[in-house]
């Protein structure tokens, strides 16, 4: 036991090594900027610098033609509006002519905070726009609000298989 | 070649340079053995040599192929020259004998099956073999202070990095094979040895076809190692009549035990005990095996027991904080209570990540065999090797023990072989991966398939880890996207970095990486930042050292300042490169409340207690007025006094309590935090959709600074940008 001791004082001893004490003051950050954070839109357009801060999922992040964004079959956003009296859901997109051709109909739906809004059979190509009105209740002022889309198929693209859904231009809520 | 053959090379290479290694030590010390025996214990002791011997030569840098090679070689020579073949006593099998060596054939071919294929076991990818792969790339050790594992005791990743310089992964978890197959065969020569009758069999058979014990033992962990070292040293000091002969090896093991596992070092005290008056040679033997470990961790983390014990050894890779909640989590495994735990581990599995088998609900039979002489030693050192358990619930560290206590229950059956057959056949069915379905949580840790294919390595092996490895799949997202030499943050454990050359640092697994951790989660948790201004108002003084003390005299709440700052008639003093700073505890990260970044804080890093400071040396004398600090809302109860040195070089209290307020909301948080991870050389994040703020990660990429560069199975790879 005595050789035990001996044996672990003496190895303990050796990690008693010097910590430093002092240290000079780091590189000094630069001062951030005393302003509230870019806030939520309650629309947005996809080709404004701020808009991919609202998706969520499913929706491109390279812009296309300076306008418009790919979406896959879920594409998700968040909006903020300052109330929710007398509010309507807008959005505006396009099925495009090469992807109706494989998919043929392409049924869309949306849902505003898990509540479902609209569910549209679309069987022509071409641009499409959506506006129907959203029930007070369903909405939150001053807070998150989500959209969820989905089209019940993809285009699938026969060289690398790649998926596409709709073109979106722009959704949210309007008065 | 094959790949399958260099697999099978390197894991028969270790394996027979270890069994050279312990007959030449036990042929020298004139050990009298059977010729089971011989070859059991041989292979046993000589891992314990051999590990040493390949972390001597991690120390030098000549952890290499052709070094192993070389001293394999020359190991098997001398062997060969030792080896012992005494006549072997011959007697007819038994009905039992039969049974055992039928089982152990089939199930011993499905584990073989599972070592063999590609190696995608969680721990095994991530740290066993993350560590073992980069010691093979840099042939030796270097200081890894991002991860906690590299601090723990090593000494089966030394075995595995024998077998993986020739066969990579899979040879690796064939050494734990051969331990698991090892392990029966040691308990059958014991209970043969003391005349135990079939209860050897009995207790063999209940571990080596528990399910845990079947995968761990087939995966590149430590676990049946530990348990098979334990149970070869238990024997061995039953043999009292050659007890001089084997205290060398009896010595190693115990050394080796501490080596393979922090916990199995308990082995040292117990066998310390029962050696009595020559426990002297057996404490050096120990120490000779221990001591490198303790020497490791004192040049590369300055504690001899990192990552634990650093109140007693404080040092800036692993902290107090860090330790006290890994320890909780580890009690607390997935919140199961003790009275969960017997049904958890026996027919449920998932919670504690594995399963023993529902048989061991026999357990508290075991108690029978109290009536035997061996049955109290096999009791005394199964409670003895439970203990660690209560520390660390997860299934598997109770494998350790189970040798001991499957044992004692074959003893308490010794007179009724038919229960004990029954036993037997049952624990069969209910092991084997069709019977665990009927009862066992789905998602429970277990060999779920058996299939000769990937094995052979007729199914690709990248094939086989895609399809069933998510930690394989998101290496090779990094192998491909992060340019080498560039470091990875991860808030999980979830990449496989035995597949990855990228260092990857988890946020839980050291320091640093709990810093970047907080750090990035600054923006996100209003508690986090720093909302909460206290200034210390006094009539201008002149005055060159100021320090904050804190005076509560005991809490859990973490002390913290962002930022430090000293005002003179208003404005804040330039902080000049002669000032000297200086805290305690935890002086390392003291710069972090000067460095004007409102994600970074310096932490105490430990629970409150009365004395702790921060101070600030102005090189010179200045005339000042206000000392502010700027901290996070989530310790409430902190107290703080704040101190000046007078001319006569003591302390003393200044200024009263301080003034509160709240302060004015930042923005670019986001982006501030991921250019401090950039300023410690992280330039990459990796986010599963399931960490805390993924979301925010996913919605605010652009906030952040960061790119997103890839997505793979549910998990985000950024870029700073």
């Amino acid at each position: 036991m005595k050789l035990a001791a001996v044996l672990a004082l003496a190895l303990f001893a050796t990690a008693c090594v010097g910590i430093q004490d002092t240290y000079a003051p780091p590189e000094q950050r630069k001062p951030l900027s005393v302003e509230e954070p870019m806030p939520l839109k309650a629309f947005i357009k996809m080709n404004e610098p701020g808009a991919p801060t609202q998706f969520l999922k499913d929706i491109s992040q390279d812009l296309q033609g300076g306008a418009w964004r790919w979406t896959q079959q879920h594409p998700t956003m968040i909006f903020s509006i300052p109330a929710t009296k007398g509010i309507k859901f807008s959005t505006d997109f396009t099925i495009a002519e090469l992807t109706f051709a494989q998919t043929g109909p392409l049924t869309v739906s949306v849902a505003i905070n898990g509540h479902l809004l609209d569910k549209t059979t679309y069987s022509r190509f071409g641009s499409q726009h959506l506006e129907k009105p959203v029930p007070e209740s369903w909405l939150h002022a001053n807070s998150e609000n989500t959209v969820a889309m989905e089209i019940d198929k993809l285009w699938i693209a026969p060289n690398d298989k790649a998926t596409f859904g709709i073109i979106l231009t722009n959704a949210g809520f309007i008065r | 070649m094959p790949q399958a053959v260099y697999i099978l090379f390197g894991a028969l290479f270790t394996v027979c340079t270890a069994i050279a290694l312990g007959t030449i030590l036990l042929r020298k010390r004139a050990v009298t053995l059977e010729r089971d025996e011989y070859l059991l214990f041989s292979f046993v002791t000589g891992s314990a040599l051999l590990s040493t011997l390949v972390f001597l030569l991690c120390t030098i840098g000549l952890a290499r192929k052709g070094v192993f090679l070389v001293l394999g070689l020359m190991a098997i020579a001398i062997g060969y020259r030792y080896r012992v073949l005494p006549v072997r006593k011959k007697s007819a099998p038994t009905l039992a004998h039969r049974i055992f060596l039928l089982l152990y054939t089939i199930f011993g071919v499905v584990y073989f099956l599972h070592a063999m294929a590609p190696e995608i076991s969680p721990d095994g990818i991530t740290y066993h073999l993350g560590i073992v792969r980069r010691y093979n790339e840099w042939h030796g050790f270097r200081q890894i202070a991002t991860s906690m594992y590299a601090n723990l005791s090593q000494g089966m990743e030394m075995l595995f990095l024998f077998a993986f310089a020739f066969g990579r992964h899979s040879a690796a978890a064939l050494v734990h094979f051969a331990f698991l197959m090892t392990l029966p065969l040691l308990m059958l020569g014991y209970a043969r040895r003391f005349q135990l009758g079939a209860a050897g069999i009995t207790g063999a058979l209940l571990v080596f076809l528990s399910p845990v014990v079947g995968i761990d033992g087939a995966s590149a962990y430590n676990d049946v190692a530990v348990a098979c070292v334990l149970f070869a040293l238990f024997y061995l000091l039953q043999i009292t009549d050659q007890r001089r002969a084997l205290l060398i090896p009896i010595g190693l093991l115990a050394g080796f035990s501490y080596a393979l596992k922090y916990t199995a070092g308990l082995a040292i005290p117990y066998v310390l005990a029962k050696a009595g008056r020559k426990s002297a040679i057996v404490l050096l033997c120990a120490t000779a095996i221990v001591t490198p470990w303790l020497i490791k961790n004192i040049v590369y983390a300055q504690n001899p027991v990192a990552p634990f014990a650093n109140a007693l050894f404080p040092n800036p890779y692993m902290k107090t904080d860090f330790e006290r909640e890994y320890a909780r989590d580890m009690r607390d495994f997935n919140g199961v209570q003790y009275s969960q735990v017997p049904l958890e581990v026996t027919t449920r599995g998932q919670l504690l990540g594995g399963l023993l088998g529902p048989m061991f609900l026999l357990l508290p039979l075991s108690l029978l065999s109290l009536r035997y002489p061996a049955g109290r030693q096999l009791l005394l050192a199964a409670l003895l090797f439970t203990f660690p358990f209560a520390l660390n619930t997860g299934t598997r560290f109770l494998i350790p023990s189970l040798p001991f206590w499957a044992l004692a229950l074959g003893l308490a059956f010794r007179n009724a072989p038919s229960a004990a057959l029954a036993i037997v056949l049952i624990h069969a069915f209910a092991s084997w991966p069709n019977g665990i379905k009927k009862y066992a949580n789905p998602y429970v840790w277990n060999i779920e398939k058996i299939s000769f294919r990937p094995a052979l390595r007729l199914v690709p092996e990248e094939k086989f880890l895609t399809e069933n490895s998510r930690g394989y799949i998101l290496a090779r997202m990094i192998e491909a996207q992060v340019p080498p030499g560039k470091r990875v943050f991860a808030f999980s454990s979830i990449t496989g970095e035995a597949y990855t050359s990228r260092e990857i640092l988890v946020s839980f697994q050291a320091a640093l990486n709990r810093t970047l951790r907080n750090i990035l989660w600054t923006p996100i948790f209003q508690q986090y930042q720093a909302g909460h201004v206290l200034e210390f108002r006094f009539p201008s003084k002149a005055l060159q050292k100021v320090r904050v003390v804190q005076t509560a005299p005991s809490g859990t709440d973490i002390w913290t300042i962002s930022e430090f700052r000293v005002l003179s008639a208003g404005r804040e003093l330039q902080r000049e490169s002669t000032w000297r700073l200086r805290a305690n505890p935890n002086p390392w990260d003291v710069q972090m409340a000067f460095d004007n970044s409102p994600v970074t804080r310096w932490s105490a890093a430990e629970p409150l207690h009365a004395g702790m400071f921060i101070e600030a040396n102005l090189a010179r004398t200045r005339i000042i007025d206000v000392v502010r600090l700027e901290c996070s809302r989530d310790q409430y109860q902190v107290r703080l006094t704040l101190e000046i040195m007078n001319n006569t070089g003591h302390w003393t209290p200044i200024a009263g309590e301080p003034a509160e307020s709240e302060a004015k909301p930042l923005a670019g948080l986001r982006k501030a935090a991921v250019q401090e991870l950039k300023r410690n050389n992280v330039d990459y994040i990796l986010v599963d959709d399931q960490d805390y703020g993924a979301a925010d990660f996913r919605n605010r990429t652009a906030e952040w600074g960061l790119q997103l560069i890839d997505e793979k199975a549910g998990v985000r790879l950024y870029k700073a940008e």
